[in-house]
């Protein structure tokens, strides 16, 4: 009985073995046997706008090894689209199936069930294909695209930032999007697209055109500050608006004069560079070397400094919408604040002050000699050339950007998510007429930044000369490292915490950016 | 015969191959991740590349004696750690020994003493920090509306209390539960034979009840002591790493922050050791310490 029940066992071993064996051999020889496969196709595509026809031909020579992890894609376009509002109508190359992973942070739930809508129509006209959506934090997106990068499995399509450009590219995994920016032509507004412009190539694709803007309680400042509405004809001096803040700022109303965003890096570092930048200064020399210890970031960041004995007490322990709480009801004055804050503000403000003329903008101070400066919306899309369908990815971005598609995502948040292409622009303007006139102080001033070049994404102060040519410093390739870093919000919470004098706070900010850097291996960047 | 050995050694064979799983398991879940770690932790790592060059003991060195941080956010994780943890022992023995008693309702008590643990951290933080939120929170509005000053709890200066209070209503039910267990199992006997014997409340208390409780109390305190030392989520939720989160941040959270953050994961992977390192030392430290009060 033993020995039945022990030469059964060594059969069940035997036969398992060899199954586990057999398909581990087998699965280790199709890898090795499976020869690459090369793919090549010629496509034409007749744009047809008015009064001309431009034939654009491009050859896509694609090498799939499959099983393998090497994909190289070459694309050659032989014209550039540059002709005016654009109306495309011939079908795109010939996509594989299959899923694509599209993270965003998109949480305001309109504009997040409008990417649900957009994925159901892609999957509608390509049939087998699939778009995952996946919404994340603002905070959160970094650490996870590292971690995904590490583990060699990224999103085909991920919102991010300008300041990933360059760090993808020169890593190679940000997908060129060169032939989507021709096939839109200029349709698109210059400054976004020169804003993607890395080392000759187009990467990723700025998502909207909105300005961060300095919003303020027009009845308070009427009530409590003995100057005149600014509104978008004056532009305060920093002593200035410090005095109106002083004025605003009424603990024994529970009212205070501003409220920034403390608890979260992302949101200091953004106020801390708005303050710098007004300066006319910048945290990198003329040659791209990080540089924290001149005058001008020193001078920023007392001002951050000064900025925060207006807000309420423990500020530094408050997020960006908890800001716009204390806004909508009335218990600050003022608020650093994107335009999508709109809805928040028809939301929760009582329907009788929930206007412009109750919440109006002004010009975002700067001190004598320095200049109008803003932050351009930073959000841009990327795609990942080593996800596993880089090409549907970037088919899913084309088709969402189309002008109906597009205006179908913005149309809940018209005066923030305001589209780059030109046309989708207008088309939203006429689909959102009432909102654009009721809410028309907040877009002129917007424009007023965008028409002075004013507006630039985080990071970035002005164009530097790398290599002959003239570049954004935001991508300077050290540029993510750095903001990721903390080294910027821990330098402005010292001075802000009083831990340290401005000028201690920048000088131990040099010392640690220039370690960063050094052990990033960027010691060219090292002054 | 010959061919297979003995018996014996035929079923030892068999066993090992039945173990073999769990045994793969236990290597892939949890030796390579730590020998991992180990190996990261000698090497400059980028967290994108993971291209390594070896440094030796260098990230070891930089965080004990060279990094501004390091010694501030162990201080921190030692206050929140030591904190939070003999609040939630005190409350919990206490909670327990009222649950232990007959009363009306008691069931549905029992069942509502859980509720904080059961209910995703996520929420119960979130919850925590609308309540009290400095400016609009409910708590500051009830202390105003009876004549208080309000107070900033999500500030610097409150926000290592808050976020022990937090931690003390998330993670009391756990122990309560434990010693609860404990209660109901203890022989009545002994209580009645105290009873004869002239204890009163207090002596039956001291004399049954806690040398009882001594094993589920040394398990409870050493894995709550575990747990909060490695507690990541809690403060990275209540208050992230900007203002006030540099006045909570612990270990892990350095450890995350450095490897997604500074994207160094061999300066992360070394933090992380060396707080495996003294997390071990504490539980031999307490196992002698046991083993010697309850010879």
């Amino acid at each position: 009985m033993s020995m039945e029940k022990n030469s059964s066992r060594r059969r069940a071993i035997k036969v398992i073995g060899s199954a586990v064996g057999g398909l581990v051999v087998g699965a280790a020889i199709g890898y090795l046997a499976k020869p690459a496969e090369l793919i090549e196709k010629t496509v034409t595509a007749t744009i047809t706008v008015p009064g001309t026809t431009v034939t654009a031909k491009e050859t896509v020579t694609q090498t799939v090894t499959v099983g393998g992890p090497t994909t190289v894609v070459t694309t050659t376009p032989t014209t550039v689209v540059t002709t005016p509002t654009t109306v495309v109508t011939t079908p795109s190359p010939t996509i594989k199936p299959g899923k694509i992973t599209f993270w965003h942070c998109e949480s305001y739930d309109p504009t997040a069930k409008a990417f649900v809508r957009l994925a159901d129509k892609f999957a509608q006209k390509y049939p087998g294909s699939s778009v995952d959506i996946s919404v994340l934090a603002w905070a959160d997106v970094g650490p996870k695209i590292a971690s995904a990068l590490a583990a060699g499995a990224p999103p085909e399509v991920a919102m991010g930032t300008f300041s990933w450009i360059s760090k993808f590219a020169d890593m190679g995994v940000e997908m060129i999007l060169d032939d989507l920016y021709s096939y839109w032509g200029n349709d698109v507004f210059e400054a976004s697209a020169d804003m993607c412009y890395y080392k000759g190539h187009y990467y990723a694709v700025h998502c909207t055109i909105a300005c961060d803007l300095l919003v303020v309680r027009k009845d308070f400042w009427e009530q409590y500050v003995d100057m005149p509405w600014p509104g978008l004809k004056k532009r305060l001096s920093w002593s200035e608006w410090l005095t109106a803040l002083d004025q605003l700022t009424r603990p024994d109303k529970g009212i205070w004069g501003l409220d920034l965003a403390g608890k979260t890096r992302y949101f200091i570092d953004e106020d801390t560079w708005m303050s710098v930048g007004a300066t006319g200064g910048a945290w990198y020399d003329d040659q791209g070397r990080v540089d924290f210890d001149n005058d001008k970031v020193i001078q920023g960041i007392e001002y951050y400094g000064e900025l925060t004995k207006h807000c309420p007490p423990g500020w530094e322990g408050r997020d960006y919408l908890d800001t716009f709480s204390s806004l909508v009801t009335g218990r600050v004055a003022a608020v650093y604040g994107w335009p999508r804050a709109i809805g928040y503000i028809e939301q929760y403000a009582p329907a009788e002050i929930a206007n412009q003329d109750v919440f109006g903008v002004i010009l975002k101070p700067a001190p004598p000699g320095g200049r109008d400066f803003t932050q351009i919306d930073d959000n841009t899309w990327h795609v990942f050339s080593n996800s596993k369908n880089p090409d549907l990815g970037k088919e899913w971005l084309k088709f969402f950007m189309e002008p109906d598609n597009y205006v179908e995502w913005c149309k809940d948040v018209p005066i923030h998510l305001m589209p780059i292409r030109k046309s989708a622009l207008d088309k939203l303007k006429q689909v959102r007429a009432d909102y654009f006139a009721k809410w028309g102080s907040w877009l002129d001033c917007q424009q007023y930044y965008i028409d002075r070049g004013a507006a630039l994404p985080t990071m970035g102060f002005r164009k530097i000369k790398v290599d002959g040519g003239l570049m954004w410093d935001y991508l300077l390739p050290y540029v993510f490292e750095l903001r990721e870093s903390g080294i910027i919000a821990d330098m402005a919470m010292d001075v802000a915490m009083g831990r340290k004098s401005p000028q201690d706070a920048a000088r131990d900010a040099q010392k640690r950016a220039v370690e960063l850097l050094i052990s990033k291996g960027y010691k060219d960047y090292v002054p | 015969m010959k061919r297979y050995g003995t018996l014996q050694q035929k079923e030892s064979r068999f066993g090992f191959f039945l173990a073999l799983p769990s045994i793969l398991f236990f290597l892939g879940i949890i030796v390579f991740p730590v020998a991992f770690a180990a190996y990261l932790s000698l090497n400059y790592a980028d967290t994108f590349h993971l291209e390594l060059s070896f440094v030796g003991l260098d990230n070891y060195l930089k965080a004990l004696f060279n990094d501004q941080f390091f010694a501030q956010f162990f201080y921190q994780g030692l206050v929140y750690g030591v904190g939070s943890v003999i609040l939630q022992l005190g409350l919990g023995i206490g909670i327990a020994l009222v649950l232990n008693e007959e009363f009306k309702g008691r069931s549905l008590v029992r069942g509502l003493s859980l509720l904080p643990y059961v209910i995703p951290f996520v929420i119960g933080i979130l919850v925590f920090r609308w309540l009290l939120e400095p400016v609009y929170g409910f708590v500051n509005y009830l202390i105003i509306f009876i004549g208080g000053k309000p107070v900033a709890w999500l500030g610097k200066d409150y926000i290592m209390f808050t976020l022990i209070l937090i931690s003390v209503w998330i993670f009391t039910p756990f122990v309560t539960v434990s010693v609860l267990a404990r209660l109901q199992t203890i022989d009545q006997s002994l209580y009645d034979s105290a009873k004869v014997d002239g204890a009163g409340k207090l002596m039956r208390f001291r004399h049954v009840t806690l040398p009882a409780l001594r094993e589920v109390i040394f398990v409870v305190v050493i894995l709550r002591t575990l747990w909060m030392f490695t507690k990541f989520d809690v403060p990275y939720l209540l208050a992230a790493t900007g203002g006030a989160g540099k006045y909570i941040a612990n270990l892990p959270v350095y450890a995350f922050e450095t490897t997604f953050g500074t994207l160094n994961a061999g300066y992360g992977a070394a933090i992380c050791m060396i707080l495996i390192f003294i997390l071990a030392i504490v539980v031999t430290v307490s196992q002698k310490i046991y083993e010697v009060l309850t010879k």
